[in-house]
Order: structure tokens, then sequence, then C-alpha cells
């Protein structure tokens, strides 16, 4: 299990360079800030408290005695502070800074954007203050104007890997895997020594395939952070998946030792341990798991795999029965209880059989394992059908690969500028699984570099009817109709484009051409200065 | 760092003792241990290196399946012989090219290469080998598979053979896989038929290469396939009784099954019907059961069976398969070796058509890391009870260069009946031929030095074979059985045995094929643990003949001609 990690890096503002004249400091506020800069938060605490007590009127003794309780996790006392500093100056931008990056802490993103925007408008070039704003936005969902927040704090601060981290994030979040990439390697150019940034783009790179990449950015963070209990899981998954699991094993030990009353952890190692064949060990491993927690199906089910693999039949039977009640929408668990069931309880496994179907329909496995159970109950008829099943999923799957086969090949000669090539790769594609929407889509491509109009509009139209949420289909539909001049449709697909990927700056780009040729020019400069901020359109001048 | 080592840091000294007990507990019961192979092909004049595809990298599929290997009696002598299909390179060369090899038994534990003499020297991308005397003239003869175009080679009763491929109407039209075979007679008229899987249309202008297509394991590029390869059918062929055949692929139903994969090829009686059934080890996709209609058809059944995938119906990539009555319920087994990362099948016959996947229960599913070939049910301590031995290796010898822990190279494994349904994994005891790793695939199983204890020969693929020796210790009492048919085909193939002594009853059957597209010896061998004679011996011969004897004495070799106990 892979995640990435979602952390909120706090710029605090203390006040140095605020703008305030620079003014000789009461001793305890000098004192404070010297013990804060050392990082002794708590002797700090009682100086800086002391400098707010005998000087109210001063923001900045606010402001630091703030940010040293927020450091110290006091947040609600923080926010007091700081609310206390905007009484004094109610145009402090580093208070409003301050204020809602303590508030995105506590998870209050709606005030917290709220603060950071009025830190924005008493002073726009403020990057922490859009670096926050975007972390606040993006936790609302508000992923377009979380995008150009985060873009805008890149442009004033190139160097900010908190920032870069964030976009690489919610281009994640929206399956831009090139642009996350491409986020997460500024942020690991911009702060090297980070182990969260090395660590997010192992993630990333291992999304997108590259698996040694992956693992030497995983690497990198643990050597610069041997503590770090993500850093060593992904790195452990990452090896497992590269097929050493003696690597694995070593960092999921690793894991264990940082975290020992973590089922999880104890889960993956036993998990691992089971793939090495190593059973008893396994076994011991899992047990610990499930007493950890015995709330994790996973544990239970990977439990009852090696007790199954043992030949320790009653025992999986119990575990694969407690995975399936913590975790009833799983096929795979209702299949694997099933099939513990057959011999003994034909009647209950078939009960199994049929959940895993309901839940997974085209799992072919299960509709196999249920023909072969309602054969032994006599039930030939079912049985057969089941079959019969089993096997046309087995052929759709076998067609779904040669389609994928064919793409690939296909993609590859529209690479190479082989048009013709690609055509008929992607052809083949289609005709091995019509419905397959990347065949249409790259088709449509290909064609519409040809220039043939008919086929490529028939291509694309086949593509979204299986794939309607695919902004890049609706893209290169839209420059497809573009080019023949049907700038109303085209703009359809472009804004289609836009309402399924509001950061898509391609498509506000191609958006405000479109919508200048249909003489709205308006809506044309709004679409074009988005555009312009998300990244795109740079060399246009303008519709 | 393992379990062992870290508790050893931790508690010093103290703590080493306990090891050191088990390891000599381990190596107590190694050496009380009453079976042990050891590996003596170069003494036994072995050296000739089978030849196939790349060693360290592999462009295509074709250069991974390896050959076959068969212990055979060619000269009638009473001793087994030995028979290695050889292979090829992409690059070709190789000066003098690769050939099969055919070694005459020495009776002194050692072979003579006698390829030329016996008019056997062929090259090419050699596959799989099974034996069967096809025009019933007293000697067996050859079927040896390629990609490309199969042989049939008869024995010529002098020590040569020729090529009757062409006179035998053999010859193919176009370019198949040709993988496991087999001879049998499935309607049962006294001439053996044949039986060939087809692994791949394959085609090296179209194939695809490394790395592309997705052919990426562990994140380094590698051949593709065979998912994604143009499939292929099997064939059957009808003996028509004059040193032709005719095929019958369609005629008989074999060709109602889709195209697959197909690899192994066991034949066998699975319900007791007294006809052959074919048992198909399909990689990647389900394995097929050819049930045998006795009128001439067959009926691909293996979904129906339980024997077509996994316990809990997933497809798996079979390689080898044999067949066995572990159990000595009266029912033949199917034992099956898979890829890696999954386990082998247990097949356990049910009678009436149904099978239950028992590997796991049975204690077979200790090794999921292993990529399993050659196989077979044997008894070589003699006790009654059919144990089972798999070579394994990898597809990939890539695999080397990730240091990841896996191998191209892998040891071998040796389970030992248990006479309850359970197996132990006893390969870390049996003799020193289990501490090697090899690139394994065909693997043959016979008695070569007539010693009364069954012993095995492995075809890994670029290296020398393997001839491992059994030593048994036990005492235990055995007999083999040299069948010749009369009525039924001279090489009394299809015929069926049953050993009882008490209640304990052992079941098994003449067969051509089998294993990874080896031959084992046609002989019979049963373990007879310290019976000092058998209740019953009884004979089922293909033409529904029965033979009976009874207090038969142990420890020989005794020859059963069809009919000569009426």
């Amino acid at each position: 299990m892979r995640r990435l990690l979602i952390f909120s890096f706090i710029f605090w503002f203390g006040g140095i360079g605020s703008g305030q004249a620079q003014q000789e400091l009461p001793v305890p506020l000098s004192q404070g800030i010297e013990l804060l800069e050392k990082g002794e938060i708590q002797k700090a605490l009682p100086l800086l408290r002391q400098a707010a007590t005998l000087h109210p009127d001063s923001v900045q003794a606010h402001n630091y005695y703030g940010f040293a309780l927020g450091r110290a996790g006091h947040l609600p006392e923080a926010v007091k502070e700081f609310k206390q500093a905007l009484r004094v100056d109610p145009r402090s931008a580093e208070a409003f800074y301050n204020l809602g990056a303590v508030l995105n802490q506590e998870g209050a993103y709606p005030a917290a954007a709220g603060y950071l925007r009025k830190a924005l408008s008493l002073r726009p070039d403020f990057p922490e203050a859009d670096k926050e704003l975007g972390f606040a936005l993006a936790q609302e969902g508000k992923v377009q104007e979380a995008i150009l927040a985060l873009r805008r704090a890149i442009r004033d601060e190139p160097n900010m890997a908190s920032a870069h981290n964030e976009l690489g994030l919610l281009y994640v979040q929206i399956g831009d895997q090139e642009d996350a990439l491409s986020e997460f390697r500024q942020a690991v150019a911009a702060s090297p020594g980070s182990a969260e940034s090395h660590n997010n783009l192992g993630v990333a790179l291992h999304q997108s395939g590259d698996l040694d990449g992956a693992i030497a950015e995983f690497r990198r963070a643990v050597e610069i952070n041997p503590k770090f209990a993500e850093g060593l899981k992904n790195l452990a998954q990452a090896v497992r998946d590269k097929g050493n699991l003696n690597a694995a094993l070593h960092y999921f030990r690793q894991v264990v030792a940082l975290e020992p009353n973590s089922g999880n952890a104890h889960t993956d190692l036993g998990y691992t341990l089971k793939l090495s064949d190593r059973l008893k060990e396994a076994e011991e491993e899992l047990s610990k798991a499930v007493k950890l927690s015995p709330g994790l199906a996973r544990a239970h089910f990977d439990l009852a795999e090696v007790l199954q693999q043992e030949g320790n039949s009653s025992a999986a039977l119990q575990e694969y029965r407690k995975a399936v009640t913590l975790s009833p929408a799983d096929a795979e668990f209702h299949l694997k209880l099933g099939a513990a069931l057959a011999e003994n309880q034909p009647q209950a496994a078939i009960s199994e059989f049929r959940r895993a179907i309901g839940i997974d329909p085209k799992n072919s496995a299960a509709h196999q394992a249920l023909g072969m159970t309602l054969r032994r109950i006599g039930d030939m008829q079912g049985a057969a059908e089941e079959f019969r099943r089993s096997q046309q999923l087995t052929a759709e799957s076998d067609q779904h690969l040669a389609a994928v086969e064919y793409t690939n090949r296909g993609i590859a000669d529209l690479k190479k500028g082989d048009l013709l090539g690609a055509i008929r790769e992607l052809q083949n594609a289609v005709k091995s699984q019509p419905e397959m929407a990347d065949a249409n889509h790259y088709l449509g491509i290909a064609l519409s570099a040809e220039n043939r109009w008919t086929e490529a509009d028939h291509a694309f139209e086949a593509a979204l009817k299986n794939a309607p949420a695919n902004p890049d289909i609706h893209f290169n539909f839209g420059v497809a109709l573009a080019r023949q001049g049907r700038w109303h449709d085209a703009s359809q697909q472009y804004e289609a484009a836009i309402r399924l990927r509001p950061s898509y700056s391609d498509a506000h780009c191609e958006l405000a051409i479109a919508l200048s040729r249909l003489g709205q020019t308006e809506r044309s400069q709004n679409e074009l200065k988005l555009a312009r901020e998300l990244g795109s359109c740079e060399g246009a001048g303008g519709p | 760092m393992d379990r062992r080592s870290f508790l050893g840091g931790l508690l010093s000294a103290a703590i080493l003792l306990p090891p050191a007990k088990i390891s000599g507990e381990k190596a107590d019961e190694e050496q009380k241990f009453p079976i042990r192979f050891e590996d003596i092909s170069t003494h036994a004049g072995l050296n000739a290196l089978t030849i196939y595809g790349g060693r360290t990298t592999n462009k295509y599929i074709l250069e991974t399946t390896g050959c076959g290997a068969a212990f055979f009696d060619y000269d009638h002598d009473g001793w087994l012989d030995i028979f290695l299909v050889n292979g090829s390179t992409l690059e070709g060369g190789i000066v003098p090219a690769p050939t099969n090899h055919l070694y005459h038994n020495n009776r002194n534990g050692t072979f003579t290469d006698v390829t030329q003499r016996a008019g056997l020297i062929h090259s090419g991308w050699g596959q799989g080998i099974c034996i069967g005397d096809y025009d019933n003239d007293g000697f067996d003869d050859l079927f040896v598979t390629y990609w490309g175009q199969n042989v049939l080679y008869h024995n010529n009763g002098d020590g040569t053979f020729t090529d009757v491929t062409e006179k035998a109407g053999l010859l193919q039209s176009e370019r198949h896989w040709g993988a496991g075979c087999a001879f049998l007679d499935y309607d049962r008229d006294g001439f053996l038929d044949l039986f060939v899987t087809n692994y791949v249309d394959f085609d090296p202008q179209t194939a695809p290469l490394p790395g592309s297509w997705g052919c990426v394991y562990r994140g380094t590029p590698v051949n593709c396939g065979p998912r994604g390869l143009p499939k292929d059918k099997n064939r059957l062929y009808h003996n028509n009784g004059d040193g032709t055949f005719t095929d019958v692929t369609e005629k008989s139903g074999i060709a109602q099954a889709e195209a697959s994969y197909g690899l192994g090829v066991l034949v066998s009686d699975f319900n007791n019907d007294a006809y052959p059934d074919i048992y198909v080890a399909n990689d990647s996709e389900p394995s097929y059961l050819f049930w045998n209609n006795k009128n001439g058809t067959f009926t691909e059944g293996g979904m129906a069976a339980g024997v077509a995938t996994s316990a809990d119906g997933r497809n798996q990539s079979g390689m080898g398969v044999t067949a066995g009555d572990y159990n000595c319920d009266g029912w033949l087994d199917i034992f099956k070796t898979n890829f890696s990362d999954d386990m082998p099948n247990l097949y356990r016959n049910l009678g009436k058509g149904f099978f239950e996947d028992d590997v796991t229960s049975a204690g077979l599913g200790i090794h999921t890391r292993y990529l399993g070939w050659g196989c077979g049910f044997f008894d070589p301590d003699n006790d009654g009870w059919l144990d089972i031995f798999y070579v394994n290796g990898h597809v990939y010898p890539e695999v080397d260069r990730l240091n990841v822990g896996i191998t191209y190279r892998e040891p071998m494994v040796f389970y030992r009946n248990l006479g309850n349904g359970k197996f132990r994994d006893v390969s870390s005891l049996a003799g020193s031929a289990f501490s090697e790793k090899i690139a394994g695939r065909g693997c043959a199983f016979g008695d070569f030095d007539n010693d009364g204890t069954v012993d095995i020969l492995v075809n890994p693929i670029n290296d020398i074979p393997r001839l491992l020796k059994c030593s048994n210790s036990t005492g235990n009492h055995w007999i083999t059985l040299k069948l010749i048919g009369t009525k039924s085909n001279h090489s009394a193939i299809g015929a069926r045995v049953r050993c009882v002594i008490g209640n304990h009853q052992q079941l098994d059957e003449v067969r051509s094929g089998g294993s990874y597209m080896s031959q084992n010896d046609l002989r019979i061998h049963f373990g007879l643990g310290k019976a000092n004679r058998i209740d019953l011996l009884e004979i089922s011969w293909p033409s529904g003949h029965i033979d009976r004897m009874t207090g038969v004495k142990p420890n020989q070799f005794m020859t059963v001609r069809e009919g000569q106990t009426a």
C-alpha cells in the first residue's frame, strides 16, 4: 500500500522583515527570539509571554509569542495571540498570514483561506501566503483556485519546495502524472535535504512505472531521515515490487522497530515473509498483527492465506471469515473464503462465490470456482453456465490484452511520426475491443493528423462514449474540431475538458482562441488570463 | 537479517547453543534419512551440453522452454538407455550444431554416446520426446517435437533409427511449435496413435521484442509471451495400422477446444473406464482434460472436472504434469507444476470425473517462489506410497542481474509421501543433488542401474544433464514389470496394473510422454515395503484382456506378455 504524504508545512512567520522598521527590541522579546531560533521553544515561551504582556501594543511580541505557542502545539492559544496582533495592527499582513497558517493547522480551511486572502490583499507579493492559501483551497476541494495560488507562490519564490510539493500532490489528485512528477522534481531540487520531498517524488515515480527511480528516491529519503517510517514503508514496498524480498524484509523490519504496535507494519512484514515462503515467521508476524489490530481485515486475510498454505485449513477458515466480516465489500476475500469452504460446506461456498461475483461481476475466477462447486452439488446446468461465463470473461480479457498491445504499438508509431502505421495498429485495437476508449482516442488523433475528419470524429465520439470523464479526449477532440473550423463544437469540448480538470491550462488557452473566433472577446480574454496564470499560452499574443 | 541471527545478536553467546543443537539434529536426520540422490552424470559420461537459447538474456519466448529427456531401452537389452533432446540458439553458428543425444547404457553406471551410429544426429529447436512402438515390430520408436517440424524415428531394431516423418504422413504444411507428445491407443485398436501439444504460433518476424508490449519483469525488459502471442491447437494423429498416421484433430473433437498454449501432456484413464483420457497443461490459461468418449472422439471437460485452474478458479501457467495414485484409492491423481509465485496443483481424483486440488492440505503449497517444470510421482523409498519430485528454473536469465534474490537456476524439490494424504519436503535431507541449483526443464524417471530403486534424469538448459542416482537403505522390497502387448500395442502403453498387498492397493499405467515433454521408463515399478509377497498383480491390457498373478515374489524384474496367465 503506497500513499502520498499530505503534509502541511507551515512557514511560521515571526515578524522579522515584516515591513516594520527595525528598532531595538525589548529584552525579553529579543531573548525569546534568540531561543526560538535555536529551537528551544519551551525556554522561549515564558520570555515571549512576558514580552507580549509587557508590550501589549507590540505586533511583533504577539506574533512571536503566537508562533512559539503554535510550535509547542498550543494552537487555540496561538490563534488568540495572532488575533491580538491584528487588534493592534489590523493591516498586519504577517498576522493575517500567521492566523491563516495556524487555522490550516487546525483544519479550519475556509477561515484560514479568508485570513490568507486578507494577507495577500495587504501584501500581494507574499508567496508563503499564496502557498498556505493553495493548501487551504486544495483541502476545500477548490482545485483550480488552489493550483493558481500555488503557481503564484512558485512564481514569486521558485525555490519554495513546499509549494512544489503541494502542487505536485494536487496534480496527482487530478490524475496529471506528468506535471506532478515535474513539481516533485522541482521540490527535490529546491530542498535536496528534505526526506518528504524525496519520498513524494518516489511515490510519483512508482506510480508512473519507474520502479528503479522510485527506489532511488525512497533510499535517499531514508538516508536523510532513517526514522522516516513512511519512507521506509514505501522503500520496502518498492523493492518488494522489484522482487527483492530480502531487502523488503529488511526495511519492513525497520518499520516494525519504529512502529512496534502497528498492526499494519506487522501485516506488511508478515505478508512479505509469506511471499518469501517463510511461512512460520509469516504466521508469527500476522498473528501479532491481528492481536494489535483486530479490526484490520487485511491482516486476517493474509494470516488465513498463510495458514491455508501451511495446510491448516480450519484455522484458515476462521481468519477468512473474520476478514470477510470486517471487509464485506472485498470480492477477493469472499472468493478465498468460498474456496476454503468448498470441500466441506459447498452451499456456504456457493453463497460466498455469489457475493464475490455480486461485487465484481467480471471476476472470471469467481465464476469458475462457483461452477466447480455447483458441479459438486450436482447442479450441472448452473455449473455449465458459470464455466461459460468464466470462459467468456477470459476471452474478453484476451481481447482487451490484444487491444492494449495494438494501442501501445499505435502510440509508438504515432511518436515516430508513422501515421499510417499508427492508424493500422489502432484500427486493429478497435477491432479487438471496439469500446476501448484509449484505442479510439489515439485513432482519432492519428486520423485527424491525416485530415480524415469523418473517421476521426467517429473515433473521438466512440472514445467519449466509453470514457466521457476523460478530459484529454475532450481536449483532443476539440483540437480536431477547431482544425475543421468548427469553433462552436470545439469550444464545447474544451469546456467539457475544463469542467473535468479545471486546471487544464492548454484547454483554457485553446478555448480562449475558439471563443475569440466566435467573437466572444471578453470570455476569451478571461480564459487567456487564466491559461497564462496556469502556465499555458505564454507565447500567445492574445485572441 | 533473519530471525535467528537477530536473536543471536541480542542474547549473545548463550543463545548460540540451541541453533547448534538444531543443526546437529538436522545432520542426524539427514544421516539417517534412507534416500539419497547423487548426481553421477559426469562419471556416467553424460557430458554433452544441452544448448538452448541465450545464457544471459533471451530475446524470444522460443529460447525459454528447453528440452525433454527420456529413459528407454532402445536395444531391448534390459537396461535403460538415455535420449536427450537438444535445442539451438538464435545466433546459430555453433560447430558442430547441437544435436539430440542417444546414450547407450554400458551396464556399469556409464553410458556411451551412440547418436551418430544410431542415425539420430538432428539439429533444431528440439522440445519434447515420447516413446512407443507405433508399428508393433517389437522395438520402441521415438517421436521428437520441434519448433518447426516434428520428427518420427523408426527403431530399426539394429541400433539404428530412420526418420520416417514424411512416410508416416506426419509432415506439417506449416510451422508449428510442437511441445509435449504422447503415444496412446485411444480407440484401442492395438495401434498407437499420437497426441501433440502445440505451444505458441510463434514467428520471430512478428514477435514483439523484450520491453515492448509491456514485456517487463520486475522492471527489467524480458522476452514476451505467451500471453499476447497467437495460440495454437493440439493435434491428434490416428495410426492407420500401416505405418502411417491421419490427422484426426477435427474428427476426434480435439479441435473443439479453443486454441491455447499447450505444454505438458499426460495420458491416463482418469475415470477408470478403460479408455485413455488426455490432460494438457496449458500455460497462462485453463488446462484441458479431454475425456475419451469411447467412440473415437473426445470432449474437453477440464473446468467441470476441476482440473483447469486453481481451487479458487485462477488460471495458472501449467508446465509439467504427472499422474499417480498417491493416496492408493484406486483413482489416478494429477500433479502439475506451474509458474513462479504460485503453487503446483495436486488434483485428487474423487472418481465420477471430479477432482479436488489438495495442494495446500497435502502440504505441497510451501514453495511458491520456484518455477516448476518436469515432475513425477515415483516411489524411490519403495514404501508403497508415491513421492513427488520436480525440477525448477526461471524463464528469464535476466533475473540474475536484478540481484533481488530470485535466481535463474533453482533447486530441485523432493516431497515424501507420509501415507496419510500429506507430504513432507525432504529435499534438504535427500542428498547432495538437492543442494545444487539448475535451470531445470525436462526430467524422466527410471531405474537405469537395475538396482530396484528409481533414478532421475534431468535435462537442464545450457548445461550438462543430471543423472541422479538413488541410493535406498530402507531395505524395502520392490517389483518392476516389463509389459509386452500381443493383442494390444507391443509397448503395452495404456496397460494398467494393480498391485495388492493385504489391504494396500497400488495402481499405475504404462505411459508414453508425461512429466515436462519427457519419457519415463516404460516399465512399471512398485515399492512393496517389507512385504515378502504380492497378493495380486492384475494387468488390464488396452485390448480388454486381464492377466492376474498371485503370490508374486518381490525384488525382481518380471516380464509379462499379454495373455500369458490365461
